[in-house]
């Protein structure tokens, strides 16, 4: 009997979405071929329990044929369910049953998986002899998968056999071992036992559910990852076991491949029910861990429509949170029991730890005197950074530093790189829970830690005004190190922008109702000055001119006129300021060199 | 201009320029804005400046700037603290190299939103004057419009005119977009579900917010905005189960201030409606919200969230938290540009608490001994009404105000409780106790904090056994920052004043051993543990730091003498212990001060000899280095389920305090092809005391690295080595 039928639906235009689209690899075919096999098994058991049979799923290759041959001992099909379920789309015999028998192990969903075939096979062929009716068998052939024959053949043993005839340009995967990897790594986990060229290929459960210990399970977890990972090794593996909210298990690993701030080498294998679903599920990851890999399997995720992603539900907010709480505490132990690993996940990782510290307060406390920050010293831990600088965190955010930190560098106080990856971040949050500050140097509340507020008399004052101020400028008595260092201007920012926001210029370049908004705010600025020059009280050079006081300001122009050439000259490195007129105090300071060497 | 445009066409050109780090910075970083990741964002963003600015591109700072606004003004709700950066960004933006910029325009609508944070409805007049002015420069091709339309909506919608706010975000979507198209709900959307829910109009904004959510956008901002807005209505509606069933979890999202005022309204009403219980956790999240609003200038919402917070402490009868919430709305009040109903709230609010005051619980002990000892000590927030009765019934009792600091420190509020104890300071009352219970709260302070503190004692307390206390905490504080000079000079200066106490002379000892000062500061720190024994207040683990320092000084007889009291196995004898112990690790200094963990062999209680080859500066080589080390391990053992394996391969890891024996040995590479026979190769060095291990193993390539004997030198190594024909040694760097 041979008869010749359509598929339920149209499927022209299905399959080039299928084969674009929903299955974006051919080898997606193989997998959903091997995942209607173990359900076909599945679904035996379930039916026939007491009928017997060695479950098996055999790949066979022909190279000189071109064909993929996929045998099972599963359920087989009788002549209505080909009818039925073989060849309607969206109506897999899998989602039935699992309806029916809320059956957690049969990984198939969508009905859509045979089909996926046709998008590598020039021509399929299904022979098929159903538990149910073992007296007869069917074959199915079909070209397109909208189209078919279908006719009995001599019966065979109960179960399946779907062998692809691929498509010219598909060949190529039946040479060499890709396939063999693939189908390794695709099945590793399924429970029923694989055979390719008569070799089982799963015959290694994951070592998660096996009984192994001690070395061995070290070793199994070694093996078992390298068969995942090619392209790092792991430092240290850090295993997943099941919690209350979520039933994720499996192993996570850190790469050695050493890794920047934002580096994302993440990747995650995830198995939905024994079945490979999704080899790169980055996401399901924290965004810190960008030097983390893993293989996680289980029964709650969902898969989308592609089946090669994974849905965002509940499910998978569980899974999210279950793998930062097994990275947490999966690091903490290896801080612990693996100092020799957890010394190379440091040096390889500095970086990115240092978002994952911030990301996470307990990572913060596992890793806050471990982490080094980079410092014009050197790279240094915070700890350290604090150290020598007696409990102050210099830190600078500019490319070209100003006058603070040229002096710094000078005293070999490490001025930590602000504008590096989390730098700033971690020194404030280190600095919140140990103690010590952060001194953003050339800022108003960073000079306030540089400069160390002093009084001076009313007259005092009155003749350092008189002998050192220019136009614009504020006198600010302290003292600072070093002590050699008489005087320091510095701009005040808030004036300046205020200047700027109320001058005319500014109605001309913003608009009036911004521009009102923005003054409301400059308005309670105090203006007075543009910068303030902090005169060092512990100079020399500042004690020397107190005390000519009282032979007044005249007496010491020399020596006042060399000192504010000196303050517009080192300021004159804050580009573009236009606080100081550097010509003139060139000349101030070659007029005073003459009179002093012609004295 | 199309603002995604330019950005296109620069991230291009940067990487064109090499410039990658800076090209991948503007495309990643409003991403990272986007999903909330706002840790990442603070440490993004500082090298993301520091770049513009070096490239000399002041399109791209701007650009950078305004992201570091919509992260803060908008995602964090940051008002008066933003206001400056906001001014001087709408400045810096409209410079004549800038002002042609397309992302200038944003910079006002970051300014009138950052007003908007401060008080909505108060600065509603400039922000319609400032949008509408600006919207009338722009058309619907701006990728700004649709920002600049939704400030300008929620300014109609906080000045009371919510009817026209729907209506202008309906005209102006209707400008470009097709209703019922998902761009068309886009556009404006939060604005429009408030405005809908403001209206009563709940169906129409819940089939809004389930469409959108259904969109299922990528962005995280999006998505928790609508789930929040969501969960508001249907608690609105009196759907609590399921509202309570889709409010965003606050333990995920609490750096999201911009969801503190619908989430605490929705959290009211979920306690109102019995989903949710008004208890301990829910008043510290509300605490957490106030607290930040009140940092961040976002007035207007704090004045809300505080009324909330009040309005939950008087349906749980705490006073304490109740209090706390009205100071909230006290210090709102006058920052807020146009009060409102504002003091007539709080006022009704001031009297309801002092119903509650007027009826306070019952305080039924006869002494400050008995009401202590009553004290259930749980619930910091059930305790602290009691113990503020308790404090104005036995002023002087310091065990009272210890036990009230105590309880604030507890339910969070650390500044209060050292302000409890500052008044008692400052009352001439602060004994030993309440010293020392404000320096442990200043252990981690601020140096300025922390000295000011210093000086508060100076000034109120004459007692000299007193007035040391704070140079022990200073001590303390060194100790914590490994700043071991500082550390010894303040507990010697405590033990001039108090050479009875023990912890000071303890800590000394530790410091003197740890400080690297060698046999002198070794045998300072055994003049500390005899004053100790002869007062009998040595502990059994100071016999540990006793043979650190008898190590040190070379006292051998001493260490056996120890060890023997703590019954370790140390062959009998005379003279250095050099036995062969367990493993462990050494954590010694690298050339920058930086730690090192090197593997070693212990060859005595607190002896350990490096045993793993190593490189540092200049080719130096640490291998033999026999090292004193503290017997306090820096790691702690194996986890009890640790599996037998696991338990046997720990290693405990010491710090190194003092070198007894230099290393005799530097370090070399030998790198290069693999010579026919290794073997060959490793006999040879083996048989010059050359010790080596295989470093990398790539095939066919020799990558050893070498601890060789000073006896041989680079030379005698060469031509060692040249007869197996592998390159020669090369000094390690």
């Amino acid at each position: 009997m041979s008869e010749v039928r359509t598929t339920q639906v149209d499927l022209s235009g299905l399959m080039t979405v299928l084969g674009e689209h929903l299955y974006s690899t051919p080898t997606v075919a193989l997998r959903e071929l091997v995942q209607n096999a173990h359900d076909a098994i599945t679904r035996r058991r379930l039916e026939a329990p007491q009928a017997p049979s060695e479950p098996r799923i055999e790949v066979r290759l022909d190279r000189a044929r071109g064909t993929l041959t996929v045998l099972d001992t599963g359920a087989g099909l009788t002549r209505q369910e080909i009818i039925d379920y073989l060849a309607t789309v969206g109506a897999g015999y899998t989602r039935l049953l699992r309806q029916r028998t809320a059956q957690d192990d049969l990984i198939g969903f969508f009905g859509l998986g045979f089909l996926s075939a046709f998008v590598v096979s020039e021509r399929i062929e299904v022979r098929t002899t159903s538990w149910q009716t073992p007296g007869e068998a069917w074959l199915y052939r079909s070209r397109d998968g909208e189209r078919y024959t279908l006719e009995t053949c001599p019966p065979g043993p109960i179960g399946s056999e779907v062998e692809l005839t691929l498509k010219e340009r598909f060949r190529p995967l039946l040479e060499g071992d890709a396939l063999a990897g693939l189908l390794r790594r695709f099945c590793s986990l399924l429970p029923l036992p694989v055979f390719l060229g008569g070799e089982q290929i799963n015959a290694e459960p994951p070592p998660w559910r096996g009984t192994l210990s001690g070395a061995r399970l070290a070793t199994a977890r070694r093996e078992f990852v390298a068969r995942f990972e090619h392209r790092f090794e792991p430092l240290c593996i850090i295993p997943v076991e099941p919690t209350e909210k979520s039933d994720l298990r499996g192993l996570l690993w850190v790469q050695d491949a050493r890794t920047w701030g934002t580096s994302d080498n993440r990747n995650l294998s995830v198995f939905v029910r024994g079945m490979m679903l999704d080899d790169d599920a980055r996401e399901l990851l924290p965004a810190w861990a960008g030097f983390v890999g893993g293989v996680v399997e289980s029964s709650k995720l969902t898969p989308t429509a592609s089946r090669e992603d994974l849905q965002r539900d509940g499910a998978w907010d569980a899974a999210h949170e279950h793998l930062v709480e097994a990275l947490v505490s999966g690091l903490a132990r290896v801080a612990r029991d693996e100092p020799e690993a957890w010394r190379r996940v440091l040096l390889r990782h500095n970086e990115p730890l240092i978002g994952c510290a911030l990301s996470d307060e307990r990572l913060m406390t596992l890793l806050g005197d471990q982490l080094t920050v980079p410092t014009s010293e050197g790279d240094l831990p915070v700890r350290e950074v604090l150290r020598r600088s007696a409990g102050r965190a210099y830190v600078s955010l500019g490319v070209r530093g100003g006058f603070e930190e040229m002096l710094f560098r000078a005293l070999k106080t490490p001025i930590a790189a602000g504008s590096r990856y989390g730098v700033l971040s971690l020194l404030r949050d280190y600095t919140a829970r140990h103690g010590g500050v952060v001194v953003e140097l050339g800022t108003e509340e960073g000079n306030r830690h540089v400069f160390h507020a002093a009084t001076v008399s009313g007259e005092d004052r009155a003749f350092l005004e008189a002998a050192l101020l220019r136009p614009g400028q504020r006198l600010v008595p302290a003292r600072f190190e070093p002590r050699v260092l008489p005087l320091v201007l510095v701009p005040d920012r808030d004036a300046e922008l205020k200047a700027r926001l109320e001058s005319d210029e500014a109605d001309r370049r913003i608009g009036a109702s911004v521009l009102k908004l923005a003054r409301l705010h400059t308005q309670k600025f105090d203006a007075k000055a543009r910068a303030d020059l902090y005169v060092n009280l512990d100079s020399p050079a500042v004690e020397a001119l107190l005390a000519r006081r009282a032979d007044g300001v005249e007496a010491c122009a020399a020596g006042t006129r060399l000192l504010r050439s000196l303050v517009a000259l080192m300021a004159g490195w804050d580009e573009g300021s236009g606080r100081v007129d550097l010509t003139s105090a060139l000349d101030d300071f070659s007029a005073t060199a003459c009179t002093l060497l012609a004295r | 201009m199309d603002v995604w445009a330019w950005l296109h066409d620069k991230e291009e050109a940067l990487r064109k320029q090499g410039e990658h780090r800076l090209a991948w910075l503007v495309t990643e970083l409003p991403g990272v804005m986007l999903e909330l990741r706002f840790q990442e964002f603070d440490a993004l963003l500082p090298e993301a400046l520091a770049l513009a600015r070096a490239h000399g591109d002041p399109w791209l700072e701007v650009y950078f700037r305004h992201w570091d606004l919509q992260s803060r003004v908008f995602g964090r709700m940051h008002g008066e603290r933003a206001l400056r950066d906001a001014v001087s960004l709408v400045d810096f933006s409209h410079g004549p190299e800038t002002s042609s910029c397309p992302q200038s325009v944003c910079s006002v609508q970051d300014l009138a939103a950052c007003y908007g944070v401060v008080d909505g409805p108060g600065w509603a007049p400039e922000r319609l004057e400032v949008t509408k002015d600006t919207l009338a420069r722009i058309d619907p091709t701006w990728a700004c419009f649709a920002c600049i339309s939704d400030e300008h909506a929620s300014a109609l919608r906080d000045a009371g005119r919510t009817d026209d706010a729907l209506a202008f975000i309906d005209a102006s979507a209707r400008r470009h977009l097709t209703p019922g198209t998902p761009a068309f709900e886009r556009f404006c959307e939060r604005s429009r579900i408030s405005l809908l829910t403001d209206l009563g109009r709940y169906d129409e904004a819940l089939a809004l917010a389930d469409r959108l959510l259904a969109l299922d956008d990528e962005d995280e901002s999006k998505t928790l905005m609508r789930r929040t807005q969501r969960a508001l209505l249907l608690a609105r509606m009196g759907r609590f189960e399921e509202s309570a069933d889709g409010l965003p979890s606050w333990a995920r999202w609490h750096a999201a201030c911009e969801m503190y005022p619908m989430w605490s309204e929705c959290a009211v009403l979920l306690v109102r409606g019995g989903v949710l219980a008004n208890d301990s956790t829910l008043s510290a999240i509300f605490r957490t919200m106030t607290e930040r609003l009140d940092g961040n200038g976002a007035v207007r919402a704090l004045f809300e969230v505080a009324a909330r917070q009040l309005e939950l402490a008087l349906a749980r009868r705490s006073a304490w938290a109740a209090r706390r919430a009205l100071q909230s709305m006290e210090r709102a009040v006058p920052r807020l540009r146009a009060p409102l109903d504002a003091p007539a709230r709080l006022e009704a609010l001031r009297s309801a608490l002092a119903q509650l005051d007027a009826t306070p619980p019952a305080l039924p002990f006869g002494t400050a001994e008995a009401f202590l000892a009553s004290l259930p000590q749980e619930d910091p927030e059930t305790d602290l009404p009691l113990l503020e009765l308790a404090s104005a019934r036995w002023p002087d009792d310091e065990q009272v105000w210890l036990m009230h600091a105590a309880a604030l420190k507890g339910a969070g509020c650390r500044a209060d409780a050292l302000a409890l104890l500052d008044a008692r300071l400052r009352a001439g009352q602060a004994g030993e106790e309440t010293l020392n219970h404000m320096g442990s709260l200043l252990l981690t302070a601020s140096p300025q904090e922390f000295e000011a503190w210093e000086a508060t004692v100076r000034a109120q307390v004459s007692e000299p056994a007193l007035r040391v206390l704070p140079t022990y905490w200073r001590g303390a504080r060194a100790l914590e920052l490994k700043r071991w000079k500082d550390a010894i000079a303040a507990f010697e200066q405590v033990l001039e004043v108090r050479p009875e106490v023990a912890t000071p002379r303890r800590f000394l000892a530790r410091a003197l051993l740890r400080s690297g000062g060698g046999v002198g500061a070794a045998e300072r720190a055994r003049a500390q543990f005899t004053a100790l024994e002869e007062r009998g207040e040595l502990e059994p683990r100071d016999n540990w730091d006793r043979m650190t320092a008898a190590t040190i000084v070379g006292d051998w007889a001493q260490v056996r003498a120890l060890a023997a009291e703590l019954e370790l196995d140390v062959d009998p004898g005379e003279g250095p212990i050099d036995e062969a112990w367990a493993r462990c690790l050494l954590s010694v200094e690298g050339e920058n001060g930086e730690l090192v963990e090197l593997s070693a062999i212990r060859t005595g209680p607190v002896t350990a000899r490096i045993s793993s080859l190593n490189f540092f500066e200049d080719g130096r080589s640490r291998f033999g280095e026999v090292w004193v080390f503290d017997a306090q391990p820096l790691n702690e053992g194996p986890s009890d389920d640790a599996d037998e394996e696991t338990q046997r391969n720990h290693r405990w890891i010491y710090p190194a305090v003092f070198q007894l024996a230099p290393s005799a040995r530097r370090a070399r590479f030998l790198t290069g092809p693999e010579p026919a026979e290794p073997a060959l190769l490793g006999e040879a060095l083996e048989a010059h005391d050359v010790v080596w291990s295989e470093y990398t193993a790539d095939e066919g390539e020799l990558d050893w690295l070498l601890a060789v004997p000073h006896t041989l030198d680079d030379d005698a190594l060469e031509k060692l080595v040249a007869p197996l024909r592998i390159a020669g040694p090369e000094a390690a760097e």
